[in-house]
This record gives C-alpha cells, structure tokens and sequence, in this order.
C-alpha cells in the first residue's frame, strides 16, 4: 500500500515543480496564476478546492449514519448553488480583479465600501475561519494513512507527509501549480471513487442485491424519515452559499483566464458532485450490511472498512491515495490564500508601502510556509473534535456572504452597513455555536433548522438598515463596483 | 422582465429541492432508494438550469467591462468575450 501513496506523493510533486518552470516573478503570477486559467483547470481546481477528504470519508460515514438523506442535504443542495454562485458571484469578482487587480477579498471590500475599517476587521474573521479548515486537513492526512495502514503508521507519519508535499509544490508553483496539481488530484479521486463502488458493489452481488440486503436489515437507510428533517434540508440550502466567501474559491475566481472560462465550471459542476458524492454516499449506506454496528467517530471509517473486507492491497493504497488527493486539493489552495492574504492585506499596512514583486513572491512563500508549519504544530496538540468545526467554518462564511453581495449588487450599501453586517454575523454565530457545539444534531430551538437559517437573516437586515439609515456612498465609486447588469 | 425568464429554473429547483412528498417512500427507481434518485435527477435537472442560465442570461455587459481600462489589458484583446480568443498560457 504504501509504495502506491508515495508513488502518488512523487506525481503530484513532479507536476508542482513542471509548473514553477511557466511561472514568472510577480506577484500577480504567484498569486493568481497571471489571470491565465483555462475552463477545464478552472473547474476541476474549483471543485478540487471545495471538495476536502469530507466527500469521501466523512460522506460514507454520515450516510452510515443517516443513511441516504446526506445526499440531498449535502450534495445537489452544493450543486445547485455553488455553480449558482460561481455565475452571478464569481465572474463578477472575476471582472473585477480583472479591471482593477485585486487578488484578495479584503482589498475589493475595502475599496468598494472606502473603508481601511472594514478590511482590518474582515481579514482576521476570513483567516480564523481557516484555520480549523487546514488543520482538519492535515490531521485527516495523518488519520487515513494510519487507518488503512492498519494503525501500523502513526499519525504523525501522514500528516508530516501531506505538509511536506503541499508546502513544496504550492511554494515553487503558486496558485498555477496549484491549479495544475489540483486538476489532477481531482480526476484521480473522481475515478478512484467510481471505481471503489463499482468493484464493492460487485462483489456485494450488484446494485438491486445489495439494496435489497441493506432494505432487509436497515429499512430506514433509504428513506428520511426521522434521520433528516424537512426544515433541516430547506436550510441546509444555504450551507454550501459558504463557496462566495471561502478566500481559496475566491482566488481561483480571479484566477480565470476570460469571462468564458466560467463556463464548463457553471455547467458542469453538478455532473463532478454526482461522481463524488453518489459512490460516497452508497458505500457509507451499503457498510450496514458488513458492519452494522458501529458508532460514533467509527463509522468515519466504514470506507476504509469496506476497501479493507472486498479490496485490500492496491486498491487500499490507491484509496490512501484518493484520500489525500482530496485533502491536499483543498490544503494547497487554503494555505495560500492565507499567505497571499497576509502578504497583500497585512504586510503593506505594517510596513507602511505596498510591496514590489518580488518581495511579494518573498512573502508569500515564507507565510504560506509558516502558515503550513504551524498547522502541523497545530495538529499533534489539537484533539479530533476539531472535524465538528467545519459545518461551523461553513456557516461563518455563509454568514459573511451578505456584505459581498450588497458590495457588487445593491447601491446603497455602505460601509457602516457592512461593519453592522460582520458585527451581528460574528455575535448571532457566536451564540449559536456556544449554544450548539458538540451536540451534532443541534438545531435552532429543536425545530431541525440550522443556525445558518438565523444568522444570514440577521446579517443581511443589519446591512439594509444601517446603510439605509447612514449617507449613501460615493456613486462614482459605486458604479465601478455594481455596474448595470 | 426578459432577463428574470432565465432564472426561472434555478428558482423553481430551490422549491423543489425539499422533496416532503418522497420523504418515507421506499419505491426503488434506476436501481436506488427514489429519495435517492430524485436527487440525482435534480444534480443532472440543475446542470440545464445553469446550462439555459449561461446560454440565455450571459452577462455581456460585465465581460466588455472587464476589458475597459483592465490591468493585463495589454495581453487581451478588446470587445466581447465570445470564447475564441486565446490570449495568455494556462
């Protein structure tokens, strides 16, 4: 097994390092790939991005759980809306970064909006909010490979791995190795997961016998039921609106090469969670025939599990593989956002003058290395409770998506109203989570809605009344952002 | 009124998207539990919502702007993005 992950390990590396040989000196290069990212990069690296090892294992063990439900609260609702988001959202920050060269939120915010305040306040909200994002990725790393190596690695070995081959490849190739290693880490978990379920499936007696097992013992892992709710599943629509706020997707956006490039990734992002999602899904609800008794962070491992009954060796490695194929898709990506956003948002205001070139490349890969080691530090003293901090991660993001709505759509929002937005969407989160933390079938007063239903409201109303009750901005500056559209 | 046309399918998938009517059905439909297969159909039924979205809904007016004054305009040529130029590696 292991021989096949290192194997991976050296491809990926070996792409990563080809694409610093396309790369020239600047920032503008570094960060956002030179603007240059053709339809299929783009869309494989979006959804690469977006995707963490969550897809695979943490899908299998959800619908282990809760049976198929996890679908439909997790998936179409991502592939509806994320694309939805990269059409109206995205190419217009696109446009944006295009006109006026802006590589990171926090600068088109403060621009839009005229306020250095915003910025300051909005950038350790956007990075905090990472973090727990990239340490779930390092210790997932770490967590896999000692799983299917039968405990026989220790965790340290993974997440060592994981950091090592990211911070090299994204170090030399910026955000174009990046896009590039993502794009093939991508079709290699899509294809490593159709063909899991597609051998397990076979070797459970085909699709019709292994439903009829699963219907025999476990009915009420094919329908709802009482595992999801009705108002769960309307609200958890709005978890994945987290896509318009998270800085890695953001980054990638401004990384297209024209308007065009939007394409493919609007259309087919649907068709990429279908491939991941449906096999995930399957074999987390198909591990009840094998392994009906597992609970509680067990059944995270029901893949693992499944790989391991109907087929160890190869294909055991090959799924380690396609585990952090996953994880570093997304890790890659996080970490450099961070570092791009403490060199482009941080460094100018501490050093009182905006950076040139090659200093920005400078820094950009010594944060992104620190960044990335203090994840790893991070990872041996942090306890797995961390992994319940994601839908949280998600729903703060979600949280933030009013004020860059108002920004590129609504006339009148102003600045105090996008202060009063990030002020109630930071107290109204931090209420819910001291209310709801560790319980992971909290929902707002037992009604099965999610938190997020409550705190988008909220912000969003901060934002409408306070900028209608302040002074209209400046409409030059206005115009340039919301255009006619 | 003819440019909200366009959206009209990505709407009505946000109502249909919470299927109450199949929440204790157990039919099997292609082969899955039809809680499950309608969801596949919504992930194929939302790409030709977006499909329609981008064919019928394309923001012109957005993609001539970012040619206006743009940063890289050097390396890009003018006019409407209509997908064939090719300036730039990637």
């Amino acid at each position: 097994m292991l021989p096949v992950v290192f194997l991976y390990l050296g491809l990926v590396l070996a792409i990563g390092l080809w694409s610093h040989r396309m790369a020239r000196s600047t920032g503008e290069d570094f960060f956002v790939a030179g603007r240059t990212i053709g339809p299929f990069v783009l869309l494989m690296t979006l959804f690469g991005t977006h995707m963490t090892a969550f897809a695979l294992l943490g899908a299998s063990g959800e619908s282990y759980r809760i049976g198929i439900g996890v679908f439909g609260l997790m998936a179409s609702s991502s592939a509806l809306i994320a694309p939805t988001l990269f059409f109206f959202v995205g190419m217009r920050v696109w446009r944006l970064g295009k006109q006026y060269g802006y590589v990171t939120q926090v600068e088109l915010l403060s621009e839009r909006f005229q306020s250095p305040l915003l910025g300051l306040c909005l950038f350790p909200v956007l990075a905090v909010l990472l973090v727990p994002y990239l340490l779930i990725g390092v210790m997932g790393g770490g967590i896999t490979l000692s799983e299917i190596g039968g405990d026989a690695i220790p965790t340290w070995v993974g997440s060592v791995l994981i950091t090592a081959v990211v911070l090299v490849y994204v170090c030399f190739g910026g955000l174009r190795g990046t896009a590039w290693v993502n794009t093939f880490q991508t079709c290699f978990f899509m294809v490593i997961g159709a063909v899991t379920v597609w051998l397990i499936v076979g070797r459970l007696g085909g699709l019709e016998t292994a439903m009829a097992r699963v219907a025999e013992s476990h009915p009420e892992m094919l329908v709802r039921g009482d595992n999801v709710r009705p108002l769960q599943l309307l609200t958890y629509l709005l978890i994945p609106a987290s896509v318009g706020m998270f800085p890695h997707i953001f980054q990638h956006w401004l990384s297209a090469r024209r308007a065009a490039t939007f394409r493919a990734p609007v259309i087919l992002y649907p068709a990429c969670i279908l491939i991941v999602w449906l096999p995930s899904v399957l074999l987390g609800v198909f591990g009840r025939i094998d392994f009906p008794d597992l609970v509680g962070p067990q059944a995270n491992s029901v893949l693992v599990r499944m790989i391991a009954l109907y087929s160890p060796g190869v294909l055991g490695g090959l799924l380690a593989a396609g585990v952090f194929a996953a994880i570093m898709s997304s890790l890659d990506s996080q970490s450099l956002a961070l570092g791009t956003m403490f060199t482009r948002d941080v460094m100018p205001r501490l050093l009182g003058r905006k950076l040139a070139d090659g200093e920005q490349v400078l820094a950009g890969r010594l944060f992104l290395a620190s960044v990335l080691l203090l994840t790893l530090g991070l990872s041996f003293v942090v306890n797995r409770s961390i992994f319940g901090l994601a839908v949280w991660c998600f729903t703060g993001y979600t949280a933030l998506l009013p004020i860059l709505i108002g920004a590129l759509f609504w006339r009148r929002a102003t600045a105090a109203g996008a202060l009063a937005s990030l002020a109630t969407a930071f107290a109204s989160w931090l209420y819910f989570f001291r209310a709801g933390w560790g319980k992971p079938d909290y929902s707002v007063l037992g009604s099965g809605a999610m938190p997020v239903a409550v705190i988008v409201p909220a912000a969003a109303l901060a934002l409408i009344v306070v900028s209608l009750l302040t002074r209209p901005p400046d409409t030059a500056v206005v115009e340039r952002f919301v255009g006619d559209d | 009124m003819k440019r909200l046309v366009p959206l009209l399918p990505v709407l009505a998938l946000l109502v249909l998207h919470t299927d109450v009517w199949l929440w204790n059905d157990a039919t099997m439909l292609w082969g899955l539990p039809i809680g499950l297969s309608y969801h596949v159909g919504f992930c194929v039924a939302a790409m030709a919502a977006l499909a329609i979205l981008v064919r019928y809904r394309w923001p012109r007016e957005l993609v001539e702007a970012a040619y206006e004054g743009a940063a890289t305009a050097a390396a890009e040529p003018a006019g409407e993005d209509d997908g064939r130029s090719a300036p730039g590696k990637g």
